[in-house]
């Protein structure tokens, strides 16, 4: 997903505007909880709700809706299904979601090096 | 994680990259915890190990007194034994975890690629088995601390599991194995004896500690959904 605006440093007129690292950071996996999801589903194939529940430490309702925004963000896929009688909500990163928490990872590499000493 | 009856919330992190680095890290560690935390793979692999143990004393204590077909029939059940353990093995404790776990815990699928190829596996195993045999043959004292080198290869596997997935007490098996071994080695007796009591000792000592992390499993994580 595309950060909501970016910010530029243009040093003097004439010049192309240069984008700050910070600026480019994806805004959606930025916020923390959204982080902790993608993070924990980066290690693994796919886990199901009850997983991100408890590796969290978020509410459920908390949960269900950052989840949602993910799955809007086209980053985590979201498969309901029953096992027996039970429902089962399996949850796993896109290659999208994985390109994009890639990303976003050296962008935040890259706002360190850019800090002054 | 919360206590039952807690209130849940968002942990306050303000994400900076050593803090996203080190969360990554931990996140890949607690997927590989997950699966050995419920304590159900060591039950499986004691519970082979034990199967080991009773081979080799049965093995101690029949041939050459039933007759040669019981001794090739002995030796035929060595490798149905292995082989049944691995093929067996991985789905019976995933069978256990769908039954067990996943409702207490969630379902989590590891990613294929992070398994070793099978073909590999088999091929590392059988040279290692090889150079062990070649030994014990060219040099008769080496057989002696036959042991102490399974106590070594089994214990430094279990070390080394104990520091990828962060749970204590695969290194302290690694280290419990490892004595044992040596112990046994020093002890002298015949390989036969020695291998039924080692697999007997180790495999107990993996059942002991996969119940007790599964009854801690349990408690910690109530009756399921």
């Amino acid at each position: 997903m595309a950060p909501a605006h970016r910010q530029t440093d243009a040093t003097s007129a004439g010049e192309e505007p240069r984008e700050l690292p910070a600026a480019a950071l994806d805004r959606l996996l930025h916020e923390p909880a959204r982080l902790v999801i993608a993070t924990l589903l980066y290690a693994v194939e796919s886990a199901d709700f009850l997983f991100l529940l408890r590796e969290s430490g978020l509410s459920k309702g908390n949960l269900s809706s950052h989840l949602a925004k993910l799955e809007a963000a086209g980053h985590v896929a979201i498969e309901k299904t029953f096992r027996g009688k039970i429902p089962l909500t399996i949850c796993r990163l896109t290659d999208g979601g994985r390109e994009a928490l890639r990303r976003y990872r050296e962008q935040l590499k890259r706002v360190v090096d850019t800090l002054p000493e | 994680m919360p206590a039952p009856g807690e209130a849940a919330s968002d942990p306050p992190l303000p994400p900076s990259p050593a803090e996203v680095e080190r969360r990554f890290l931990d996140a890949e560690r607690r997927a590989r915890r997950y699966w050995y935390e419920d304590g159900l793979g060591e039950i499986a692999v004691g519970g082979f190990f034990v199967i080991l143990g009773v081979y080799f004393t049965t093995q101690r204590l029949v041939t050459g007194r039933l007759g040669p077909t019981a001794d090739v029939l002995l030796n035929l059940l060595f490798p149905v034994i292995v082989i049944g353990a691995g093929l067996g093995m991985r789905r019976v404790i995933g069978k256990a975890k769908e039954r067990l776990v996943y409702p207490r815990a969630g379902y989590v699928a590891y990613p294929q690629k992070q398994r070793v190829p099978k073909w590999l596996t088999g091929m590392i195993a059988g040279a290692v088995a090889g150079l062990v045999a070649v030994l014990a043959r060219s040099a008769p004292g080496v057989e002696a601390w036959l042991s102490a080198f399974q106590g070594f290869m089994i214990g430094g596997f279990l070390w080394w599991l104990g520091r990828l997935s962060g749970l204590a007490r695969f290194s302290l098996l690694g280290l419990v194995t490892a004595l044992i071994g040596v112990l046994l080695s020093l002890a002298g007796g015949s390989s036969t004896v020695s291998g039924a009591l080692f697999f007997g000792a180790v495999g107990l000592a993996l059942m002991v500690s996969g119940w007790t992390a599964f009854r801690h499993f349990v408690r910690a994580n109530g009756a399921g959904e």
